[in-house]
């Protein structure tokens, strides 16, 4: 069992739930959601989040718009729904759930 | 020292070294592949692009404007491998099951354009089969040649509707290997290799022929399209190179309404003299050999492509071929000229009645031209006495006419034209046409005819038989080929405005009647009957 894609898919796993509750706190382009991540060793490549974006955006979970930037091309400023507001809680409540289970089976 | 590329990435403009851009390159081509099947692929793409013009913007400064390869190394250590870019297992799963199904067990069909020699369509069949180029390349040439060129429009049709194989994906798929991001890297290394090779071999080509092909597919259009001209040109040109072959080797001439007749017979009974014929000819060669070279040529010479040209060839070509027109004009003409006066000369004779109120008409054997060799066409028929050719027309018309009281009548009219009165009026003398009276029985020859050495004007002979109201008029042997005739009223009655038919006499008892059986024919013959079967 190679160990390295076993600990990539268990993040890649968690990783929308995260991306969600860094949305909750407020609209974020890709960078500072990426900055969050990256802070919490949640991701240690970027590529990942941009699909991922797009299909929590497909699905009606995430919205976004164009903002002019500074320097640069115009950003993507991304936002949740309510849709999605409800899917996190949703997940929410299970992590916290599958954390409980997890430190109870981990107990000596 | 390196190369640069200006390249748009996510909008913004950078400049960055060639190796850097084919790994740049590569790499987005390796993560779009993740995204083969995702309906946001434009999007995920864009996104991505630019995060990374933003990495790249974050690398630039006033002393830095170009980007180099180590920077695209650092900035896909950022990003990620391409596998990185996949959401989870299932997809990979399920893009590992795609790329089986449209690589390995189903091969499409493209054209390709990188072994192409007019289309690629036959380089495309020969990947979709695994064959040798050749072999769909021959099979396509032979096809074009039994066709007589027709099955271009095929392989037009072919090119038209397949698409060629434009992308790495689609150029794996047309050679059936399945596609996967180990194939596509590989790809791509060949590609640029051999491109690379091309381009030099192309650019040491082209500086020696020194000339430029801008636009490939314009000259491959071109090329086609003067093969279609060229084909069609030959065919033209030896169309009219046989139709004069036929009109003056097998001196057929029945195209232009002379049925049955050749040129010396035209020459010997029209024309004044023989120099007319050989202008006629040596005009009507001009006048059809000199597009038919032209076609040819011109046809040719799109064939093989050359740019030589025979010089002064075409002006050449247009003087013959008007002076071919102004000869046949000329001669054409100056011949109808010879028709235009014509001379009419009527004949009456007498005829007294012996006996009863019947006249009795016959035409008699064919006197002079039995037996001899005669060729039959529209002007009637033709039979050769020495050298020359003699007219011998049968456009015998006869006619019955209500006449005087008590007066039997023949009149024979004769016709003829020239190119003067007196030259209409001396071939109408010449015109020979024999009958005999014998109390009452008129018997016709069958044709007339001219001297030998007079040419065909016009000549005709018309007869009109008057016969007197209340009398009979008896159709006798032979009188088909001279009247148009019905046999069952073989005795006719003239009325008071022609044949009175309603009035009939067979009833009565004919004593005298006579039944004759011959070899070829049976007769009923009496005082008002006369019918005739033929055996045909």
């Amino acid at each position: 069992m190679d160990i390295e894609n076993a600990k990539a898919q268990m993040r890649k796993g968690v990783l929308e739930f995260c991306i969600l509750s860094v949305l909750q706190r407020g609209e974020a382009y890709p960078s500072d959601i990426l900055s969050a991540l990256k802070e919490a060793k949640m991701i240690v490549v970027e590529g990942t989040i941009y699909p991922l974006l797009t299909r929590l955006k497909n699905d009606g979970l995430l919205t976004y718009r164009w903002e002019e930037s500074v320097q640069g091309p115009p950003r993507k400023y991304y936002n949740i729904t309510k849709d999605g507001t409800q899917f996190h809680g949703e997940l929410k409540k299970t992590w916290d759930e599958l954390a409980l289970a997890v430190k109870q089976t981990q107990k000596p | 020292m390196n190369k640069t590329i200006s390249i748009n990435l996510g909008g913004s403009v950078f400049n960055i070294e060639e190796d850097a851009f084919v790994m740049l390159k590569n790499y987005l081509d390796r993560i779009k592949q993740n995204f083969v099947n995702d309906d946001a692929q434009t999007e995920i793409m864009h996104d991505i692009e630019m995060r990374i013009a933003e990495l790249f913007a974050e690398r630039m400064n006033d002393r830095k404007n170009v980007m180099v390869h180590s920077d695209v190394q650092e900035i896909i250590s950022i990003m990620g491998r391409p596998e990185d870019y996949k959401l989870n297992d299932d997809d990979e799963k399920n893009t590992n099951k795609a790329f089986a199904d449209n690589g390995n067990s189903k091969r499409r069909i493209f054209r390709d354009k990188d072994d192409a020699i007019a289309g690629g369509v036959c380089a495309g069949l020969s990947h979709y089969f695994g064959w040798d180029p050749l072999i769909p390349r021959l099979i396509v040439v032979f096809i074009f040649l039994i066709s007589g060129g027709t099955a271009i429009l095929g392989y037009i049709l072919f090119w038209a509707l397949v698409p060629a194989a434009e992308t790495t994906a689609e150029k794996l798929r047309m050679r059936g290997e399945p596609v996967n991001v180990e194939n596509i890297s590989r790809f791509i290394n060949e590609e640029t290799k051999s491109a690379g090779e091309r381009i030099n071999k192309w650019g040491k080509k082209t500086a020696a022929s020194g000339r430029k092909h801008s636009n490939e597919v314009i000259s491959t259009l071109g090329r086609v399209l003067a093969i279609l001209f060229g084909s069609i040109l030959v065919f033209f040109g030896l169309g009219l190179l046989s139709f004069l072959f036929i009109t003056l080797v097998v001196s057929d001439i029945s195209m232009f309404g002379f049925e049955g007749t050749s040129w010396e017979m035209l020459s010997s009974l029209v024309f004044n003299n023989d120099g007319t014929l050989w202008i006629l000819l040596i005009g009507f060669c001009m006048m059809i050999g000199a597009p038919a070279i032209a076609f040819l040529y011109l046809g040719l010479r799109l064939l093989v492509n050359t740019d030589k040209l025979i010089k002064g060839l075409g002006i050449s070509l247009i003087s013959l071929f008007v002076l071919g027109i102004l000869l046949c004009l000329w001669e054409g003409i100056s011949t109808a000229k010879e028709f235009s006066r014509d001379a009419m000369t009527k004949n009456f004779v007498e005829i007294p009645a012996a006996k009863g109120d019947t006249l009795h008409l016959e035409t008699m054997d064919d006197l002079v031209f039995t037996g001899r060799q005669s060729h039959h066409n529209n002007f009637g028929d033709l039979v050769k006495m020495d050298s020359n050719y003699t007219y011998y027309g049968e456009p015998l018309h006869l006619e019955v006419r209500n006449g005087e009281a008590g007066v039997y009548k023949l009149e024979v009219r004769k016709r003829s034209h020239g190119r003067s009165i007196n030259q209409a009026n001396e071939l109408n003398s010449h015109i020979r046409y024999d009958y005999s009276v014998l109390g009452d029985t008129i018997q016709f020859a069958p044709n007339f005819w001219t001297p030998t050495g007079d040419r065909f004007r016009g000549q005709c002979v018309d007869l009109i038989v008057y016969v007197p109201q209340g009398n009979y008029v008896s159709y006798g042997k032979n009188m088909n080929l001279i009247t148009w005739f019905d046999d069952e009223k073989a005795v006719r009655r003239m009325g008071e405005d022609g044949f009175d038919d309603s009035e009939d006499d067979s009833d009565a008892i004919d004593e005298d009647a006579k039944v004759l059986i011959t070899e070829d024919s049976v007769i009923i013959k009496g005082k008002n009957i006369d019918i005739k079967t033929k055996r045909n």
